[in-house]
């Protein structure tokens, strides 16, 4: 058993009745370097609270189910050792995500997120890609291509509770989404694409990205959403240049068509 | 009745997600029940591939698969079965191809392909290429592609619902009722809800949470084995379970095969490639049952690293370039959880449990049967690592439980389809889930008692204890009673947790009861086989015994624990030999 202690403060929240939104405080024995922030919740939960509710399952990142934040970061906590996050000293501060409906403790309510990126059939329901823009994702001189990268989505959440203006409009695509519709552009298929390009150029599509980058920079599968929205941006300018003189027609051309 | 469908399917995993397609496809009435959401299912933790003879990189034979499977499975597969697996992997994969999955590439545009454990050419002579791959993450992919399709053609998804009851029609399953349909609790709300249906898929997984060193997922405690098995199904081979050799030290993740089907080594503390004196052949891509136990032996001679109980997995030869394309999640996990660089440094590995092989016994057509001489229990189905076909026989092989879900999968969703034309629904009566919520009520009426994480962490302490890599009559004969107490403590369980709202304190208790009817057939079937086959190891008999041996377990529920019974294994092509690698 670890002898040194780590003090958790826990958000507890509505969702049970006669409750108000606090913070609990427990002290936990703690091995930091070998143990995992889920590891400690897990524990919370087995021995001194059984009426905490997480959400958690696979325990490696490949699920995304257990994204909270951390001291106010979003972090996926199976794979956030305890000594990536804590000075040794303070108590460390865990919280549900933000931007989405708070179930109760640490748990949100993803379906919102999840029926969005499911409702366009993105991004895997596609025609075969051609081989030489390798599939893989991994390009000839080695790098993981970005092909790849997006692929390695978890649907964690956690760029849209980064992001302070998914925050201020619950109707804003939100950068997994938005990062979804690009890949769709990428892979290249046209009809699928053009579908992408019409979601994505709205008010509540690219042009609502205020360029913050904090989606980037929390991701925990290397995703990059915000440079893919900027490259969404540009798709959809380039579309819309090329397309004006031919609108007419592709409105008349039977469904499902390809040129 | 709250709700009718023609099928219902429990658990979004790769095999649920194919027979959902399949349905839908068929324009039967379908819906999926998990208790997660079903991009959250175990299947997306697949690393390594899925094996299939297309023959890529050299010659291959789906001949030489099933014969791989079968002996991977040391000759307790059913080789009707095996068959089934080896041909369908073909047309599977390529059919994943067409909806989209984004598998590795040749640089002539084929899907890639890699070796595996136990995979080889023309029937034992060497390693074959045959596992098609998207990197590390297969699993991932599978199952964002299964559910994008099953969108498409409309199944209709219950996320959070947790079955915790089968409903039948006209008696329990043992005694020739039929499937009507089964009970949910919504997690959100903690409503009960029954579905009634005309055919009913299982496809809910393992249940690797009974043992302390597991790569399974919290959500893997046996549910569908559990309620099959309480309804008068007997579970088949429960005493087959595979330690995967190359699990995180302490923690269980793995750390995936491809690591040694990309040409990664395995030394003990002298820097020694062990797997010299165990399988000459195939040295590190042996199969799992035959690695970890070779590992296990290498702990007890003292040559684990610096004397511990770990040894190493050594990929720092094949170079940067092919473990951060091809390895690139393993990679990862090294880094994260053991700060380890496998670009520079050997990693530590243990064996952890990995994969039940024994599970609910089926039909080729994933209809489930419920004694030897294979009565179908009519609208009932199994699928996947809850399924016992039994393809994977004694020890599966590596990559062989994505090939398992996809073809059983999609089998049983096109059987199911089959079934419910021209059938009407089963007959169900208003209080067909009072049972279930009567168990329910009891749990959370208690105002003390047990503590149900404490019974699920005893529980897996004397597993893995006494039920792991090797075992005796001893370990086993002492693990019963103490899984007796924990059934008698189980009894007494309790709750803190009184609500309605996501109330995980309850849903550990039901999952715990799950997990005590697995560990008790685990560990009833596994003290009266007195041989060793594959991932049973029995030291105090070491060898196998065809004579008294080759033949599946049926464990049945019954009054003062399980009653066993035997079923022959099939055999078509391949006489039982004598397995070397």
């Amino acid at each position: 058993m670890p002898d040194r202690t780590i003090d958790l403060r826990i958000w507890r929240s509505i969702g049970r009745p006669g409750l108000r939104p606090h913070f609990d405080r427990f002290t936990m024995p703690v091995d930091p370097e070998r143990d995992t922030l889920l590891d400690l919740i897990e524990r919370t939960w087995a021995a001194l609270d059984r009426t905490l509710v997480f959400r958690h399952a696979c325990h490696h990142a490949s699920c995304g189910t257990c994204a909270i934040r951390v001291d106010g970061r979003e972090r996926l906590p199976c794979v956030t050792t305890v000594a990536d996050v804590w000075n040794g000293r303070s108590p460390l501060t865990l919280e549900p995500l933000r931007n989405f409906p708070v179930v109760a403790d640490l748990a949100v309510d993803p379906s919102g997120l999840l029926a969005r990126m499911s409702a366009l059939h993105m991004p895997y329901v596609r025609t075969v890609e051609p081989a030489v823009r390798a599939s893989s994702g991994v390009t000839r001189d080695g790098d993981v291509g970005a092909a790849e990268r997006f692929e390695d989505c978890i649907e964690c959440g956690a760029c849209v509770s980064a992001c302070p203006v998914a925050g201020g409009d619950p109707d804003y695509l939100g950068p997994a989404v938005l990062a979804a519709a690009e890949r769709l552009i990428e892979a290249g298929d046209i009809n699928r694409a053009a579908r992408a390009l019409d979601m994505a150029d709205t008010d509540h599509g690219v042009w609502e990205c205020r360029s913050i980058w904090a989606c980037s920079a929390v991701c925990p599968s290397g995703v990059d959403p915000a440079a893919r929205i900027m490259a969404l941006r540009r798709a959809v300018l380039t579309q819309s240049t090329q397309t004006a003189s031919t609108e007419r027609s592709s409105e008349d051309a039977p469904a499902g068509a390809t040129p | 009745m709250d709700q009718d469908f023609d099928a219902l399917i429990v658990g979004a995993g790769g095999a649920g997600l194919w027979a959902a397609l399949e349905l839908a496809q068929a324009g039967v009435p379908t819906a999926v029940l998990t208790k997660l959401y079903p991009t959250r299912s175990h299947t997306g933790a697949a690393q390594g591939g899925v094996c299939a003879a297309l023959g890529n990189h050299e010659e291959d034979h789906w001949e030489w698969h099933m014969f791989d499977t079968v002996k991977g499975g040391d000759y307790l597969t059913d080789q009707d079965a095996a068959e089934v697996l080896a041909r369908e992997a073909i047309e599977t994969v390529i059919e994943l191809e067409h909806m989209g999955l984004p598998f590795n590439r040749t640089a002539d545009g084929k899907i890639d392909q890699r070796r595996f454990g136990g995979h080889t050419r023309n029937f034992g002579e060497g390693p074959v290429r045959r596992s098609c791959f998207a990197a590390d993450r297969t699993g991932h992919m599978i199952l964002q592609t299964l559910y994008q399709q099953c969108i498409k053609v409309g199944v209709q998804f219950f996320d959070e619902y947790h079955v915790v009851d089968l409903l039948f029609d006209g008696g329990e399953a043992g005694a020739g009722g039929r499937a009507a349909g089964v009970v949910a609790y919504r997690i959100a709300d903690g409503e009960l809800r029954a579905f009634r249906a005309k055919a009913v898929l299982l496809a809910t997984g393992g249940f690797g949470r009974m043992f302390r060193i597991t790569s399974n997922a919290w959500s893997l405690t046996g549910d569908g084995v559990a309620l099959a098995y309480r309804h008068g199904v007997p579970l088949q081979d429960m005493e087959f379970y595979q330690f995967h050799p190359t699990g995180i030290v302490g923690l269980g993740i793995l750390l995936s095969e491809a690591a040694r089907g990309e040409g990664g080594y395995l030394r003990n503390d002298s820097g020694e490639r062990f797997m010299a004196r165990y399988a000459p052949t195939l040295m590190e891509l042996g199969p799992r049952d035959l690695v970890s136990r070779a590992i296990t032996m290498e702990i007890r001679a003292g040559r684990g690293i610096g004397g511990k109980d770990y040894v190493y997995l050594d990929v720092t030869h094949l170079g940067r370039k092919v473990i951060e394309e091809k390895l690139p999640d393993i990679t990862e996990f090294a880094r994260i959880y053991q700060g380890v660089e496998p670009i520079s440094e050997p990693v530590p590995i243990q064996p952890t449990a990995h994969y039940a092989m024994g599970g609910i016994p089926t039909d080729l057509h994933a209809r489930v049967i419920r004694d030897a001489d294979r009565t179908i229990v009519p609208g009932l189905y199994a699928a996947g690592e809850c399924a016992c076909v039994s393809v994977h026989g004694a020890n599966r092989l590596g990559t062989n439980s994505l090939v398992d879900l996809l073809v059983f999968g999609r089998r049983a969703g096109r059987q199911m389809a089959r079934d419910v034309r021209g059938v009407d629904l089963p007959e169900l009566t208003e209080d067909a889930i009072e049972p279930v919520r009567a168990e329910l009520r009891a749990i959370s009426a208690r105002s003390s008692g047990e503590n149900a994480a404490r019974i699920r962490s005893d529980l897996a302490d004397v597993m893995m204890d006494n039920v792991g890599v090797y075992r005796t009559e001893e370990l086993l004969s002492a693990a019963l009673p103490r899984v007796r107490e924990l059934q008698e403590r189980y009894s007494r369980v309790h709750v803190d947790d009184k609500g309605t709202v996501f109330n995980t304190d309850l849903l550990e208790a039901r999952e715990v009861g799950y997990l005590l009817d697995c560990a008790e057939t685990t560990v009833v079937s596994a003290l009266a086989r007195k041989e060793s086959r594959g991932a049973h190891a029995r030291e105090d008999y070491p060898e196998r015994d065809d004579v008294n041996f080759l033949s599946h377990t049926l464990a049945y529920r019954a009054e003062g624990g399980p009653r066993l019974a035997y079923k022959p294994v099939t055999i078509t092509r391949f006489e039982p030999k004598p397995r070397t690698y």
